[in-house]
């Protein structure tokens, strides 16, 4: 029998005209878990959807892919649509129309919701963060004692700082009783009043899975925590509410290690910088003020010392000679004074009155009669010459002899 | 919160540079901070050196917070 050959693009359009046309294919809602996603840079999105017992490739074109919030691998979906043949590549797929997000899409609400809630209320608000210490002494890590975080932390911290202090409370980090633990933990620090920094968080995974820090019990501790929080949730991707109201959001547990605590090389280095800093100055000080004694020491006062004598050598010389001078004057004046009053006592000797012919009269005590009342008659005088002495007796007297004769 | 003597003392050994370089203080004084800036430092290193660094966990029993080492635990 000789069959009629078709070429494989027939056959391919054969195949899809039956999924086109088949009543459920043309029409479907299915329900499965998203794995491979891919976003394509035009907007469309790739991924395949799978449960346990099988898998679809679906694609998303773009102006669905819009309609819809971030999807992921592990998200929970129920896609509507229809499943049709890719012909050059020979495979059917899911051509998606409508897509839901199960129970994800009602969290993300919830997300939305608190977040603006919280925002509004001030409590992401740059102005209300606390510093973190430079240097803490001890760190409080809320999370699971079992978990990769803690590993990561302990591992990252003691390798920068290996003398940090270290208290873990350990807390359920998914599940019921996470939301509790955690904010209890946060609670239990501040009580404490031991560490001065805390550390919240978790390794990866899905969103329901980190949901414990999105619950408003937890952003609540943390908003009334005294201790600076860090928040270091899931990956560099994922972003919780407990990241906004925390002091600061750590990408990772790891890189909240990083920032959380100085390398212990780092500080031993800017001490000793500092050290160096403290001994260059104080050596410059001392430099300048040995130069200042330099300076001053070939001063001209310093380098002539002989100088500051002479001068006051010359000072005194002149002193010296003033004042003898002024003596000198002063003598003369003195001995001037003497010669002017010699001759006129000279003027005054009685013997050069004598020498012009005039007589005194001395009494018999020996004193000198001035005045005729001093005399009595018979009284025995001496008159007195210039060369002599002429014993004479009192005969009598007369008043007013002298006007009448001189 | 423990009184974080380091970092006080960190930051007044800035202070403490920051005041010799920029003022003109007379020898003396220079010398006065330069003792206290080198003492700070060598407390620093102290303590840096002699702190024990060790990781405990809290055991909450209805509030009653009690502290163990805390060695890794497998999960």
């Amino acid at each position: 029998m000789k069959q009629k050959t078709i070429s494989v693009g027939k056959l391919t359009k054969y195949i899809k005209s039956i999924f086109d046309n088949d009543v459920i294919l043309r029409n479907v809602l299915v329900e499965g878990e998203i794995s491979n996603f891919k976003l394509h840079s035009s907007g469309h999105a790739y991924f395949s959807l799978k449960d346990n017992e099988g898998r679809i490739n679906c694609v998303m074109f773009k102006n669905v892919a819009d309609t819809v919030g971030e999807l992921k691998d592990g998200d929970n979906v129920i896609l509507q649509g229809n499943v049709s043949v890719y012909e050059k590549n020979g495979q059917y797929q899911l051509y998606v129309k409508r897509c839901q997000i199960q129970g994800v899409g009602d969290l993300y609400a919830q997300f939305e919701k608190l977040k603006e809630e919280l925002s509004d209320l001030g409590w992401f608000d740059e102005k209300n963060k606390k510093s973190l210490p430079k240097m803490p002494v001890m760190i409080g890590i809320v999370t699971s004692p079992t978990g990769a975080a803690i590993r990561d932390l302990i591992s990252v911290i003691t390798r920068r700082f290996k003398n940090i202090q270290i208290q873990i409370y350990p807390a359920s980090v998914q599940g019921d009783k996470a939301p509790g633990e955690i904010s209890k933990g946060i609670q239990v620090f501040n009580t404490m009043a031991e560490v001065d920094l805390i550390i919240i968080g978790r390794g990866g995974g899905s969103i329901e899975e980190l949901w414990a820090f999105n619950e408003r019990i937890v952003a609540g501790a943390i908003h009334d925590s005294k201790i600076p929080v860090i928040s270091a949730v899931g990956h560099e991707t994922d972003f919780t509410i407990s990241d906004f109201v925390a002091d600061l959001r750590a990408p990772t547990p790891s890189a909240a290690g990083e920032i959380a605590v100085p390398s212990l090389d780092e500080i031993m280095n800017r001490l000793s910088y500092f050290e160096d800093k403290l001994t260059k100055n104080i050596d410059n000080k001392l430099n300048v003020c040995s130069q200042k004694i330099k300076n001053l020491k070939s001063a001209y006062f310093f380098a002539n010392p002989e100088m500051f004598f002479i001068q006051h050598a010359q000072t005194l010389d002149v002193l010296r000679n003033t004042i003898v001078n002024q003596m000198r004057s002063n003598l003369q004046y003195k001995l001037s004074k003497i010669t002017e009053k010699k001759s006129r006592l000279e003027g005054l000797d009685p013997s050069n009155v004598l020498k012009r012919g005039f007589a005194a009269i001395r009494n018999e005590e020996g004193m000198y009669i001035t005045d005729l009342n001093e005399i009595e008659i018979n009284a025995q005088v001496d008159i007195v010459f210039v060369d002599g002495v002429a014993k004479s007796k009192i005969i009598g007297k007369e008043a007013n002899y002298e006007k009448k004769h001189i | 919160m423990k009184k974080n003597t380091f970092e006080d003392n960190v930051k007044r050994v800035e202070e403490i540079i920051k005041h010799m370089e920029s003022n003109q203080i007379p020898l003396n004084e220079s010398f006065k901070y330069f003792e206290e800036g080198i003492k700070l430092i060598k407390s620093c290193e102290t303590e840096l050196e002699s702190t024990q660094g060790k990781v405990l966990k809290l055991l909450d029993r209805d509030g009653e917070i009690t502290k163990v080492p805390f060695e890794g635990e497998e999960s």
